[in-house]
Formats: structure tokens, C-alpha cells, sequence
């Protein structure tokens, strides 16, 4: 499971071939972002609300043109995170006889969908960039440095560790400990993780990274990232306003 | 005022808790370019030794690095004198761009970005890493990493080498590669190592760790061999 996760996370990064990955990597950063602050604002209670999102998403993934590899992981993680919230509609119901209406499955519905479709925005966003253009992209938004710095060694470690927990879980494994690998793994893992972390901790004091480290972004910005970004907070504005003005 | 670029004095190490100090009482000196291996089996307290020497952790007695004598206030000047390669090289690749992360050493000390990152491909490509300049350090193996980590301590010309286990993890040719790069680098050297082979090859002198204690040093490496038979 860890060394798939780990295959899973180097895979995803500029795994996408679309028009976004085109972009600057702070326009990129910037639109999924909105798309993503569209999906959370948009409500999926109503038809028209689920129409909205389901083009929000569509449109999307469609520019970010994601691999199926890499989607379909996604799609069925968020259905089994997210589809319980389902069985809260025995206690929303006000009788058993309503538990199955639409006006009842809508509360989980929304939920589920906005859920699903933040997951399924925040993975194309990051499979059209680098984690290098992660980081630097990261690096032009107007963002407190130490922000900076702890979103982009957070992206960068999480791989690290994922490829540790793969190696952990082989040597469980070969080792014979079968199921009880399962059991021993978060134990050797939080060890491990610790003093990981302690020479990781060493290697930025003696390598001078901390808050002064200078800025790497490069902000080259061209018409279509302004276009971009304008289409994308246009969209957002719009949705804002369906959600203020037109769905109840 | 010495011309060793590393010095030693009655140098002690104790971790918290521990019954015995992990080094105790270590002297000794590093000439300018001089390359010295540092021999002793495992918890002999090689890796102690290196991380005093830029102030990882605390120690006793005196430690000079390049005339300028370790404390709370030379620490970063001493550090930017070294270049360290970790045991584990992947915890010392702190960028996901190899490039990115050769060139740190240049940038962090305010060398515009389009030079360092010159030099960068440049030190790259003198460890016969050249292809991998473009690469995402996620994709690259344990040799691979270790070459990025080496070129990321050698962009900045460091006055002196703490190099803990370079070779292990090395196939043969990277082996050679190194030991002739070692060679070639005008820069002094101290190298942790359990290969006896790779030592002598690249090292004038070795210094023996045993239980923290500085056993025995000289340039006949065949004493240290009879000893670990």
C-alpha cells in the first residue's frame, strides 16, 4: 500500500498535460485555488447548484487534462472518505418515512460532492507543476515566508517519508512479520519519523535554511496568465454572487 | 596562529543520559588539503566528532576550524567554511529540484541565482551528474542522491570536508570517480569510513575512533587492518 502511495505521489506531480500546465506556476497556484474557493462556495443542494459544480470540476480537469492513473485513485478515495456521511440522513429524517427523501440525502449530498470535487481540483492543481514549481510558485504569492518555507519542505517530506514508510513496510514484510506488520509498522514508523526529523532539523541549521533564505520565485507573468487568472476570479465572483442572489 | 585548517583539542562529547561520553579527550589536527580518514567501528563516535565540529551539538575543549575557534557566535562563519555530506544523503536534499538544491549552498550566501546555478551544473557535471540537473530528487537512486548531496557540499569550495561514509552505496566506478575527485579538490578532508580499500586510497593518514577515544593514528592503514581481523 505505502510503496503504491509513494508511486502514487511521484507519479501525480506534472502528470498533467493540459493548458494550465502551460501557465506560470503562481497562476496555476493562484487559479486552483480560486477553482478550488469556487467549489466550497457553490451549493450542491439544489440542481442548479450541482449543475455549477459539476461544470466548475469539469471545466477544471478538463484544462488541467489529468491522467486516469492518477484521477480514478482520487475519485474512489473521496467515495469512501465521504460516502458514510450518507447514513446521516436516518438522523437529519424528522420520520423513517422521510429518510430517503431528496430534501434529506441533500445536507449529505452537499457534503459529498463539494468534498469530492475539492480533492479531485487540489490533485489536477498539483499534477500540472513540478514540486519545484510548487515551491517557487509558492514563493511569488504574497504569503509570510516562514509559510512558504513550511508548505514547501511539507510537499517536499511528505515524498521522503512516504518512500521511508515503503522501505519500512518491505522490511516488515520480507522480515516474515506478515500481518503483525500492520500492527509494528506506526511504532517503527513514529521512530524513525523522530530521528528523520532531528537530522533533517540538522541539516537546515548547517545548510543555513531558515527564514533568510531568498526568494526563488520567478514571476515571469504573460497574457494568458492574465487571462487566466481573470477568467478564474471572474468565475469565482459568479459563483459568489449565484450562491448570495439566486439559490435560496 | 596555525595553519591547520581543523583542530581538536581534549575534545569531549557526552549526549544526555549516556553512561560514557561518545567521544572523550580527542586531539588532533588537519593540515591545509591534507586528506585524513577517520576509521572505527560502529559507535566509535565518528559521526559525533563531525557534527562537534560545526556545532550540531554541544562539546567540550576546543575546536578550530580555519583559525577561527568554535563558538555560539562563529558558528555560522565555521559552518560556511564546511562542506558536510550526511550519512544519509536524502536528509541533507532539502529542495525537490536537484539544481535547486546544489545551487542553495551559492545562494544562501547571496550569489545571484543565474550564477549559482551555473556553478551548480558545473560541480554536477565535474561528478559526472551532469544529467541529472532537471531531475526531481524523488526519482533518483541512493548513488544518485549521494552525488547531489556531494555536489551540494563542494559548490561552495569549502575550506574543509566532513564526508560521513561517502562511499557506501557507491557502485565501483563511483567509487573511483570519487576517490579521484577527492584527489583533486584543493580542499582539506576528513572521511568517515569503514572501507579500508577506499581509505587508502584517498586518505594520506587515518585517525582510529574506539569507544570515543582517539586509539591510534598514523599512515600505515595495514595496523588498522590487522586490528579488525
Amino acid at each position: 500500500m505505502n510503496g503504491r502511495l509513494y508511486r502514487f505521489y511521484t507519479d501525480t506531480w506534472s502528470s498533467a498535460g493540459g493548458p494550465v500546465a502551460a501557465l506560470a506556476p503562481v497562476t496555476r497556484l493562484a487559479t486552483g485555488a480560486a477553482v478550488f474557493a469556487a467549489c466550497l462556495t457553490s451549493d450542491p443542494r439544489t440542481l442548479f447548484g450541482s449543475g455549477l459544480l459539476l461544470f466548475t470540476v469539469g471545466a477544471w480537469l478538463t484544462l488541467c487534462r489529468v491522467p486516469q492513473r492518477v484521477l480514478w485513485p482520487v475519485l474512489v478515495f473521496g467515495v469512501i472518505v465521504l460516502a458514510p456521511f450518507f447514513a446521516l440522513s436516518a438522523w437529519i429524517a424528522q420520520d423513517e418515512a422521510s429518510a430517503l427523501s431528496l430534501q434529506t440525502l441533500a445536507v449529505p449530498w452537499g457534503i459529498f460532492s463539494k468534498g469530492v470535487a475539492v480533492m479531485l481540483v487540489t490533485t489536477s492543481t498539483f499534477a500540472s507543476m513540478s514540486l519545484a514549481e510548487f515551491a517557487s510558485g509558492l514563493a511569488c504569492l504574497p504569503l509570510p515566508r516562514f509559510i512558504v518555507l513550511l508548505l514547501a519542505q511539507m510537499a517536499h517530506q511528505a515524498g521522503m517519508l512516504l518512500g521511508e514508510s515503503s522501505r519500512i513496510r518491505a522490511a516488515l514484510t520480507v522480515r516474515g512479520a506478515g500481518l503483525r506488520a500492520l500492527t509494528s509498522m506506526p511504532r517503527v514508523w513514529l521512530v524513525r519519523v523522530m530521528t528523520r526529523a532531528e537530522r533533517i532539523s540538522q541539516a537546515m541549521q548547517l545548510r543555513g535554511y531558515d527564514e533568510g533564505v531568498t526568494n526563488s520565485g520567478e514571476r515571469i507573468m504573460r497574457h494568458r496568465d492574465w487571462i487566466s487568472l481573470a477568467t478564474a476570479a471572474g468565475w469565482l465572483a459568479l459563483v459568489v454572487l449565484v450562491r448570495v442572489k439566486v439559490l435560496p | 596562529m596555525s595553519a591547520d585548517v581543523l583542530a581538536f583539542r581534549d575534545v569531549s562529547v557526552r549526549y544526555p543520559g549516556a553512561e560514557r561520553p561518545a567521544i572523550a579527550g580527542v586531539s588532533f589536527e588537519i593540515g591545509s588539503c591534507e586528506r585524513v580518514a577517520l576509521l572505527g567501528l560502529n559507535g566509535a563516535g565518528k559521526t559525533t566528532v563531525f557534527q562537534a565540529v560545526v556545532g550540531l551539538i554541544p562539546s567540550q575543549g576546543m575546536i578550530t576550524v580555519g583559525g577561527v575557534t568554535l563558538d555560539r557566535s562563529s558558528m555560522r562563519a565555521i559552518r560556511d567554511k564546511v562542506g558536510f555530506l550526511f550519512n544519509v544523503p536524502e536528509d541533507q536534499l532539502l529542495f525537490p529540484d536537484v539544481l535547486e538544491d546544489v545551487a542553495f549552498g551559492l545562494t544562501s550566501r547571496g550569489v545571484p541565482r543565474p550564477e549559482a546555478r551555473e556553478r551548480a551544473r558545473q560541480m554536477l557535471a565535474r561528478l559526472g551528474a551532469r544529467e541529472l540537473a532537471g531531475q526531481s530528487v524523488h526519482k533518483l537512486s541512493h548513488g544518485q542522491k549521494l552525488r547531489v548531496a556531494l555536489a551540494g557540499a563542494l559548490v561552495g569550495d569549502p575550506e574543509l570536508l566532513l564526508l560521513d561514509e561517502p562511499a557506501s552505496g557507491l557502485d565501483p566506478p563511483g567509487k573511483r570517480g570519487l576517490c579521484k575527485l577527492l584527489q583533486e579538490i584543493p580542499a582539506a578532508a576528513l572521511v568517515a569510513t569503514h572501507d579500508l580499500e577506499f581509505a587508502r586510497k584517498t586518505c594520506g593518514r587515518y585517525l582510529l575512533l574506539n569507544e570515543g577515544r582517539l586509539e591510534d593514528q598514523g599512515q600505515d592503514f595495514s595496523r588498522v587492518e590487522a586490528g579488525w581481523q
